[in-house]
Formats: structure tokens, sequence, C-alpha cells
């Protein structure tokens, strides 16, 4: 047990050097939680270096309200059966699939907020395209081949002058969507070749709380984003049998 | 702090400045080097993320292909921009067979309970922290905040000594001790226990910074001010696990305006009413039961326990030992009774706060927040094996 007077000098100098690292820290975290200012403009090159990827976090939860939307993906495809007749399926919700999982479970699985999640992520990338991109990704891009549909959205996306960058980046949540959508629907309508796959966003609101006792209140329409036809995603027979092994017991 | 008035008034005022200076360093220096704060919430910390990794893992078996394996793929273009280190795809990976995926899967089901039970956790936290980073990254879209206080908690936790109080290597220190074999890195304890206490106050800090934020973009809200709020998150698919309940809930305006305000107000002002003993109280219960309700009407059980686990370091070294004292006969009869060994009689019962003379630091004054002890800096003076306290120190 030492005491105040006993302390050597590196005890000291190592009090002195974490003491530093725990502030810098403390300030680190305090700004990468705070809104912008002033501070943070100065000192963020320095903190969100230090902060990023492990550090990294978001408080803003139901803030500054809560979400008053149900987020949902739904998906449909055009099927071929062995006699080669082309069928157009109803859209399926696949969020309803998710969350009938985790119905009156304590401890839930994660995977519920999955298509949630996708439906952020999807919307974030599609708002940042101009009216002339968000036309290009609500038209059809298919092929005969069933492969080279990706080349002409592609082709098209840049033909507004869109930079391969941005095409990348909007890119990476369509394909994400449409693979998500591709693998659904081969347990969704199996035993059929898929020929094409359509995805659609929706939103739809809550009654709000002002009207929640009236008698016969109906929630808003729900308001869809309904993407173009797509070749179906590229899939590894690993892949499909990963994902169908689980959704497949679902919807089965 | 008084000073002299007249003309050795500012020579008064600087010597009481200095003394005042000295002595809060020393404090400080006392309150970081002289014993491991919250040894016992540490623990139950410790205990807690164990359970939680491995009990999500457990109810998440019958989904894992599709939420972290190989029917993850078409959440595998994120992983590929992301900024976590690239070797971490060594571990769950997508193209990995099946049964490798399983053994790593299981293996960090195994590394939970190793926490749960303290078996070398020195070793097992590093470990179990890459293996935590490199599953919960291979899909961003089943991500909460849970997911990231947990990380980083458990990064500030490899500097901690999780493993002081209720583990296996407590136990097999305790027998080292006894047969007099002495710890070959005693004379680095001092090292271990200033990284302990800087890590405990930069948790108890990121818990604060949760709390108060999330508080403060709420009060921006109109919902939150009207209290409103807790209706519409009650509608949302998302979080509708018991839709019946929260429907019913949600009906009454004054209960969904009490759960409103109380969510708010108990986040915004949790770092303040820790300070003194009967607020704490009132503040622990208060959030532990907004965490489990949050947990099972919402559906974000994992969340709301990770909260609940760290919230655990903010209950001081003195009531975890007084629920010890009574809980650990009743447990070692029963303990004696799954043995079969009926024969014997308190072998070695707890002597009351006795077992912290086994601790190379008195760690049984501490008390678990990041607030300072002593103002005046008289504890620097008090002997660091001064009985347990059962009140809160006057300056805190």
């Amino acid at each position: 047990m030492s005491s105040a007077g006993s302390r050597t000098v590196v005890q000291r100098t190592a009090l002195v050097v974490v003491a530093a690292l725990v502030a810098f820290h403390m300030f680190s975290t305090f700004l990468w939680a705070a809104p912008t200012s002033a501070i943070n403009d100065k000192a963020s090159p320095v903190t969100s270096k230090h902060m990023y990827p492990l550090f990294a976090q978001n408080w803003q939860i139901f803030a500054p309200d809560p979400q008053s939307v149900d987020l949902r993906v739904w998906v449909r495809a055009t099927t071929q059966d062995a006699a080669g007749v082309e069928t157009v399926s109803e859209w399926a919700n696949l969020g309803d699939v998710f969350n009938e999982q985790v119905r009156h479970q304590i401890l839930p699985t994660r995977t519920w907020r999955i298509p949630v999640s996708m439906n952020r992520f999807y919307t974030t990338s599609y708002s940042a395209l101009e009216g002339q991109q968000q036309a290009v990704v609500h038209s059809d891009h298919v092929s005969a081949d069933g492969t080279s549909g990706r080349q002409d959205l592609t082709r098209a996306l840049l033909g507004t002058g869109m930079s391969v960058s941005g095409m990348d980046s909007y890119l990476l949540s369509e394909d994400s969507l449409y693979e998500f959508g591709t693998l659904a629907a081969m347990d969704l309508w199996p035993g059929s070749e898929l020929v094409a796959i359509q995805m659609s966003t929706s939103t739809q609101g809550v009654v709000p709380f002002e009207q929640r006792l009236m008698p016969g209140i109906q929630r808003p329409e729900e308001q869809f984003t309904r993407l173009g036809w797509r070749d179906p995603s590229p899939v590894t027979p690993e892949a499909r049998a990963g994902f169908s092994g689980v959704f497949g017991e679902w919807v089965s | 702090m008084s000073s002299d008035t007249g003309a050795t008034g500012t020579t008064g005022l600087w010597a009481s400045a200095t003394g005042w200076v000295r002595s809060t360093w020393a404090a400080g220096e006392s309150w970081m080097l002289d014993s491991r704060k919250a040894s016992y919430g540490v623990a139950v910390l410790r205990i807690g993320f164990g359970l939680i990794i491995a009990v999500q893992l457990a109810a998440n078996w019958g989904d894992r292909s599709l939420a972290w394996g190989a029917g993850r793929t078409f959440a595998q273009g994120r992983v590929e921009v992301d900024e976590f280190p690239s070797w971490l795809d060594t571990f769950f990976n997508g193209s990995a067979p099946p049964w490798a995926f399983d053994l790593q899967y299981l293996a960090l089901i195994a590394l939970s309970v190793l926490l749960v039970l303290g078996w070398r956790s020195r070793i097992v936290i590093p470990v179990l922290l890459v293996l935590y980073i490199a599953l919960f990254r291979t899909n961003a879209y089943i991500g909460d905040g849970g997911i990231q206080l947990m990380r980083m908690v458990l990064l500030y936790m490899v500097f901690v000594d999780t493993s002081g109080r209720w583990s296996l290597d407590a136990r097999r220190r305790r027998a080292a001790e006894a047969a007099g074999k002495p710890s070959p890195s005693a004379s680095w304890a001092w090292l271990a226990t200033l990284l302990h206490n800087g890590a405990v106050v930069l948790i108890a800090f990121q818990i604060f910074v949760v709390y108060v934020a999330s508080a403060m973009y709420k009060i921006q809200g109109g919902m939150w001010q009207h209290g409103t709020a807790i209706y519409y998150v009650f509608q949302l698919d998302e979080f509708s696990t018991w839709p019946a309940l929260t429907e019913v809930m949600g009906r009454s305006g004054v209960l969904v305006a009490i759960l409103s305000y109380s969510a708010v107000f108990v986040q915004l002002f949790f770092p303040f009413l820790l300070l003194r003993r009967s607020t704490r109280i009132l503040a622990l219960v208060a959030i532990t039961g907004m965490h489990l309700g949050i947990g099972v009407l919402m559906g974000l059980m994992y969340f709301s326990m990770t909260m609940i686990a760290i919230d655990a370091i903010f209950i001081r070294d003195v009531t975890y030992q007084a629920v010890e004292r009574r809980l650990a006969p009743a447990l070692r009869r029963g303990w004696d009774r799954v043995r079969r060994r009926p024969g014997t009689p308190q072998a070695a019962p707890v002597p009351p706060g006795g077992d912290s003379v086994l601790q190379p630091v008195g760690a049984v004054t501490g008390h678990g927040s990041a607030s300072t002890d002593d103002e005046e800096g008289s504890s620097s003076s008090r002997p660091p094996t001064t009985p347990p306290r059962t009140t809160m120190p006057a300056g805190s």
C-alpha cells in the first residue's frame, strides 16, 4: 500500500499518461455523440479518426421524435413453369415473414430487424438520386439471357451523367435489396424457375395519437416506392442453402 | 478554504490555493492507484455480458446461417466497404464451409461461458472481443446500439480486472496465496489498478453519454414534449412483439404520458441522481424498470440487458458484499448438496468483508461512479484498510 508520499516517478508518470488518454477519449466520445459545433469543426479531424470505426455510436434513439411510419420491403417474381408458362406472383411483404418469427418472444432472434434496416439503407441511397436517376431505377432492366440486365441499368445510370462512385454507392444498396428478394423469392415460389424480380419499399403512417380512440379509424394509405423489374441476382448454391435453411422453413 | 485578510491576505490565499491543489491531486492519485473501483460491479458486468452473448447466440442458433453464415450474401457488399480491418474476414468468412462457421459460432458461445465463469479473463476478453466484432460486422442489417455499446465496453474491459470477485480466477488466486506462492506480477499490481480505474471511468462516462445524449435529442421532439412518443413506438410493426398488450397500453393517454416523460427524465438526470445514495437507488430502480419494459414490450431484450449489466457498476461494493454475506450460506448449502458432501460444515464461511484482505489492494471502499472521492482529500489520509462504509462519504 503506497501512501501519497511514496509514489515513484514511474507511477506518477503512468498516472498522468493514463489520465490524459482517458480525458482525450472522453472528449472524443462527447464530440462524436454531440451535434456539430465550432469545437467539433476544429477537433474532429483528430477525434473522429480516433473514434471510427470501433467507437462509432449514435444515440439519437427515437429522437427527436420516434419514427411514426412502418417501413416495409416487398417482393414479387415472374416465374416460369416446366411447360414454359410465365406467371407474375402476388406481392409478398418480407417484413411480415420476419416479424412473425418474434411475436410473443422474450428472447427474439436478431434476424427480424433485417427488412426494416434494409428499407432504411435502400431509402437513404434512393433519396440521394436525382429525378432522372430515380426514373431509371423505376424502369425495368431485364434481359433475355437473364444476366445482362444489370449492364443495361449501369449504362442507363451513367447516361444520366451520374459519377461512377455515385452509381457504385447506389448499386451497393440496390444489389443488396434484389439479392435479398431473389433469395426470398426462391423459397416463396418454389418449384418454378425465376425469370425476373421486382422490389418495392413502402411506408405506412400510424393513426395519430389524438385520433386513436375514434371508432373505425383507419391508418393512412401505404406509400410505395416501386422499383423496376430486374434479372434475378446471381446466387451460389451455398448462399441458397444457407438462406433457405432458415427462410424456407418459415414460409413452407 | 478560508483566507486571511489584511497584509498577509495574498500569501494566505496563495497558500490555501496550493494546499487545495495538493490535496486534490493526492486524492486523485489515491483514487486511481490505491484500490480497484467497483470490483464487484465489474464482476457483475462480466457475468452479465457473458450471459447476454451466450443466450442471444443460442436463441439465434436456428437462424445463424441466414443471419451471419453462408446465407448472408445479401449483406456482404456492406462488409467489403466497411472500415474494419480486413483481417477480421478470417473469422466467420461467408465462403467458409458451414461446419467451419458452426465451429467458430460454438467457440464464441464457449468463450462467453468462460467469461461468465471468470476463467482467465485477461486472455478470454480480448479473444472474445475479436470474434464478437468479426461476427456482428458480417451483417450490418442486424445491428443496434446494444451491439455497438457492448463492443466498446468489452474493449474497455480488456483493461479492467473483471475477475477479481466471483470468478474462477479469484479462486485460483486465493488458493495460490494460501499456498504461499507469490504472484509473479505482484510488483506491477499498481499498474493494473491504474488501468482498471481508468477503464472503469470510461465505462461510466460511456453510459452517461448514452443516457444524456439520447435524452437531449428527445427533448427537442414534440412527441416527447407532449408525452405521446411511446404511443407511436408501440404502433410500429418493428416493435410489436406483444401487439395486444401495447395496443391496450396505448389507449391510455395518461399512461403513455407517464411512460414517455419518465423515460426522458430518468435518462437526462441519471448521472446526477447517482451522486447521493437515496437518489441513486431511485435512479437504478427506475432505469432498470425502463430497460425491462423496453426489452419485453419492444423485443429489444439484448440491448436492454446490456444496459442493465453496465449499470451494475454503479452499485457499491459494500452492497454486493452485504448480498454475498446473506446469500453465501444458502449457496454453499446448495452447492454441498449438489456435490453430495453434507458432512462439511461451513468449511470456509465468508468472513464479513474479510476476503478483501486477499486482494492486492483494498477495494472495499470503492464506489463505482465516476464521481471523485472526498473533495477535501481526506481519503488519502485514511488507511486503505478502512472497513466498508455503509453510507456515502459527505463529500460525494
